[in-house]
């Protein structure tokens, strides 16, 4: 299978504004992620996983080091080049949905579309089917005001896929959900990804880690341990999971 | 807790939100300038000296009293924008613990910080500018500068008063307006406007209400006839109007907006997505703000724009009060020749020479016409509030004035309508119950044509002799008209403007003495007049339209401020999603070009529709040159537009810079 995503040696400091004072997110991570992958990210609050994803996603720069989508390496590419880039080929679902409070849930959904200059036509088939895939029909005239969060949720979802992108980044795309919301949108990321979509996703939960094809753990800036799931159950590689992350307590 | 304590709390709250209060206080500042100068000029000695003193008195005393009301009206609307703003901050306070005594001495110190900074600041300025404003007063006025003290104890102490008491009323509105509030109410107020989704029955209805009202306003001020008279209804119309806009803009605009929203090849383009998206709530979210700048704009246009043609015209006005040097009205026929005397001394006293002299006998009444049948009564004209005026005399004096060669027979009369009631195919004329058939129509204005007086419309009637004239007074004295024939005496002497000012000085000392004169007036007089009484109009024009504009300014200042801050998160998701900065900022400058020059467009068309009421006023002043009031009007509209886009263009980077200040990550 082709790379999808290669980060090579990623490094970031951040820097006081008035001091000197300088903080290492990330030293130094490398990994690769296949056409068709679901990794997930752990690790402790300050571990870096989500200075990673946003690094990927572009939406923050690296201070050294490469990141490789699909053959274009981002890192080296200008600010304009950059946003289209993050337009065409990459899908977000964010912990707190980042829905537009104006729009309507269909307006939510066709918006990268619209920045592509898509016709209505084709903004209109590719919404109502995702829509459709995902059962949010109904909603497409709401408000996201009027919706719960488990379907704010798999709006957010519904407008990372209408691109049909080449890699999905999610940051705690169940943090703000209860549990069942929570079970209901992995089993969409996991339907999804059976369909051939890549996603990256960086999370808390055991649960939803154990839907992923390969889980990094990061711990302090650094790629720790990473396990793959090859074949097993959900249940099996969440044991995986939960027994690495308490051994790594003890 | 010590008083100090809360003290300390205000000023760093001041110091904290001090992006909110500077503009405030900048305001403020120049407010009370304003109105320590207003007062200052009004009870300067040296103005006792220019002529129509009083007048002119009375004029900037109103100018106090109307500047200390908007500057009311005007405080309290922009502290409920601040305060809405803090109702989370205030809540929170509360919560904290803070009994309500403790939050009311924190607004208390506040506002007595805010007040104390604008009133010194202001005051001070004000002392300082107070010379030159009143040499540049004056120095419009044509008038010798007579300027006296350096400034009045009194009246820094009127304005400090009249702002303390301002602010005093706006604290306890806040005070009770904060304590009656309950705590999760307070806290909840910064909660995230809800988007407008559609058009219910009621907004249909209101987007009709509105549009009538302003349609209503129009066609009402467009009836006014008797602008003094009716100044009690015409500000009940600036409230029809601004009720309208606000209706307009929260309902009519929005329901154009969701129209173009529905139509999708327009709606899902690009820039036309969010713009129009965000528009729609974001319209409904700032009517009321919008159509405060719009009766704004309105009023800064028709007030600079009508003061500025007034003074610019004052040559012009002078020039049509009477079609001669001057003229002496009096009810004795045997006094003429000692006025004709008192004109021909005057000017041997003052070296200049007489061009000539004209007496007429005229007999002048306010009436009625109605120039379809051509009858005079005391009936009521539809559409006519004021009065007309009919002025007769015999074709032997107005031949002898006009230079024509006029003959009429008995019982035809020489007809001459107002220029702007034309009465063509005129046959007869019926002057209560006296018939006449009207053997010729001819056009004014003519010698005897004095516009310093009220009247819808002038006829002249022109009869054939005395008798008739003498017969025609005796028939209405029975009818109860008790109006005599006057004698007016006109003259042209040759000089200089400065040289005409001396004489006609001269000649009021004269006429003095002489028994019977029933009124003076010349355009040496009326030009030092107009031009004192036009200079002060502009003085007030100028000051209260530059305080229109800085509100205006502070509440586009403190919208955008607010806005943009709302809009930080939206605009955020939109970089996400992979909206380039220009084309976020092309979507912002798209709305907030939209909601700027909203109320912009309606404000020229209420101009527009208020024209003919402009009209009449700048007729009441005697300037009739509508060609000129025209020109005034375009120009300051072109000018205030240009100085619009400065501000405009100031609003959209101060929003920009708010919403894309964290760009430099993305």
């Amino acid at each position: 299978m082709n790379k999808m995503l290669e980060l090579k040696n990623l490094h970031k400091t951040y820097y006081t504004k008035h001091s000197n004072v300088e903080y290492e997110a990330l030293k130094g991570i490398s990994f690769d992620a296949l056409e068709g992958d679901f990794v997930a990210i752990m690790g402790e609050s300050g571990s870096g996983k989500t200075t990673t994803l946003n690094i990927i996603a572009s939406l923050d720069t690296s201070t050294s080091g490469e990141v490789i989508i699909a053959g274009s390496d981002i890192s080296k590419m200008g600010n304009k080049e950059i946003c289209r880039f993050r337009r065409e080929k990459l899908g977000f679902v964010f912990q707190d949905f980042n829905l537009l409070n104006y729009f309507t849930v269909k307006d939510n959904i066709a918006f990268p579309l619209v920045l592509l200059n898509r016709s209505k036509q084709e903004i209109d088939e590719r919404v109502n089917d995702l829509a459709e895939k995902i059962g949010i029909t109904k909603l497409l005239n709401k408000y996201p005001y009027e919706i719960s969060g488990g379907e704010k949720q798999r709006t957010a979802v519904a407008r990372a896929l209408v691109c049909k992108p080449t890699l999905v980044l999610a940051d705690e795309p169940t943090g703000a959900l209860d549990s069942k919301n929570s079970d209901q949108l992995m089993e969409l990321f996991k339907t999804f990804n059976d369909l051939g979509q890549t996603i990256i996703m960086v999370t808390h939960s055991l649960k939803s880690a154990s839907k992923a094809k390969k889980v990094l753990f990061l711990k302090d800036g650094v790629i720790g341990t990473t396990l793959e799931k090859n074949g097993r159950s959900d249940e099996e590689f969440e044991e995986e999971i939960a027994g690495l992350l308490y051994n790594a307590r003890k | 807790m010590k008083q100090t304590f809360w003290a300390k709390i205000a000023f760093k709250n001041i110091i904290e939100n001090k992006k909110f209060h500077l503009a405030n206080l900048i305001v403020s500042i120049f407010t009370i300038m304003s109105f320590y100068i207003f007062t200052f000029t009004a009870t300067n000695k040296g103005l006792a000296d220019v002529r129509g003193y009083t007048g002119l008195k009375f004029i900037l005393m109103v100018g106090c009293v109307f500047l200390a009301l908007i500057s009311f009206v005007f405080k309290a609307y922009t502290n409920r924008l601040l305060i809405k703003r803090r109702n989370k901050e205030l809540g929170l306070y509360a919560a904290w613990g803070l009994e309500p005594k403790h939050v009311n001495s924190i607004l208390f110190f506040e506002a007595l910080y805010m007040y104390l900074a604008y009133a010194v600041i202001g005051i001070g300025i004000g002392v300082l500018l107070q010379k030159y404003v009143y040499r540049v007063m004056f120095t419009l006025m044509h008038c010798d500068i007579r300027y006296a003290g350096d400034f009045s104890f009194n009246n820094i102490f009127i304005s400090l008063g009249v702002f303390a008491v301002i602010d005093l009323c706006i604290l306890f509105k806040n005070m009770i307006s904060v304590s009656k509030k309950k705590i999760i109410a307070l806290l909840k107020d910064e909660t995230a406007v809800e988007p407008v989704k559609k058009l219910r029955a009621s907004d249909i209805l209101k987007a009709v209400i509105g549009v009538a009202l302003i349609i209503c306003a129009y066609i009402y001020v467009n009836r006014v006839d008797d602008f003094v008279n009716s100044l009690r209804t015409l500000v009940f119309a600036v409230a029809l109007l601004f009720l309208g806009s606000f209706l307009a803009i929260s309902s009519f605009v929005v329901m154009i907006e969701l129209a173009l929203k529905k139509q999708d090849k327009l709606y899902y383009r690009n820039t036309f997505f969010t713009t129009l998206a965000k528009l729609v709530t974001r319209t409904r979210n700032n009517a009321l703000s919008l159509a405060v700048i719009n009766i704004l704009f309105t009023c800064v246009i028709v007030g600079s724009s009508s003061t500025i043609a007034l003074y610019l015209g004052t040559e012009r006005q002078a020039s049509v009060a009477f079609k001669t040097d001057g003229e002496i009205s009096l009810i004795d026929e045997n006094r003429i020749p000692e006025v004709e005397e008192a004109i021909r001394s005057s000017a041997a006293d003052t070296g200049l020479s007489v061009e000539g002299i004209w007496i007429a006998k005229r007999y002048a009444f306010p009436t009625a016409f109605n120039e379809k049948t051509g009858e005079f009564s005391n009936e009521y004209i539809t559409g006519r509030n004021l009065p007309d005026i009919i002025e007769m005399m015999t074709v032997e004096t107005f031949n002898k004035n006009e230079g024509t060669n006029y003959t009429l027979k008995e019982g035809e009369v020489l007809f001459i309508s107002d220029e702007e009631c034309p009465v063509n195919g005129l046959e007869g004329v019926n002057i209560y119950g006296n018939r006449f058939k009207v053997a010729q129509i001819a056009e004014g204005p003519i010698f005897t044509d004095i516009d310093n007086i009220q009247y819808a419309y002038k006829f002249h009637v022109i009869v054939d002799n005395d008798e008739t004239l003498a017969r025609v007074r005796e028939d209405l004295l029975s009818q109860g008209n008790t109006r005599e024939f006057r004698f007016s005496v006109t003259y042209n002497v040759a000089g200089s403007k400065d040289e005409e000012l001396r004489f006609d000085e001269r000649l009021n000392d004269k006429l003095m003495h002489i028994e019977s004169i029933d009124y003076v007036d010349s355009n040496a007089t009326q030009r030092q007049t107009r031009y004192a009484r036009n200079s002060v109009f502009l003085f007030l024009g100028t000051f209260i339209s530059l305080i229109f504009i800085m509100y205006m300014i502070f509440i586009m200042y403190y919208k955008q401020i607010e806005e943009a801050l709302d809009d930080v998160g939206n605009v955020k998701i939109m970089k996400k999603i992979g909206m380039y900065s220009a084309e976020i900022k092309k979507c912002i400058f798209a709305e907030n070009g939209i909601l700027f020059f909203l109320p912009v467009v309606m404000a020229f068309c209420h101009v527009a529709a208020c024209f003919a009421l402009m009209k009449d006023v700048m007729k009441l002043f005697m300037l009739t040159d509508m060609d000129f009031i025209r020109l005034c009007v375009v120009l300051f509209c072109v000018g205030i537009l240009v100085v619009y886009m400065l501000m405009y263009y100031g609003a959209y980077k101060v929003y920009s810079g708010i919403v894309l200040k964290e760009d430099s990550s993305v």
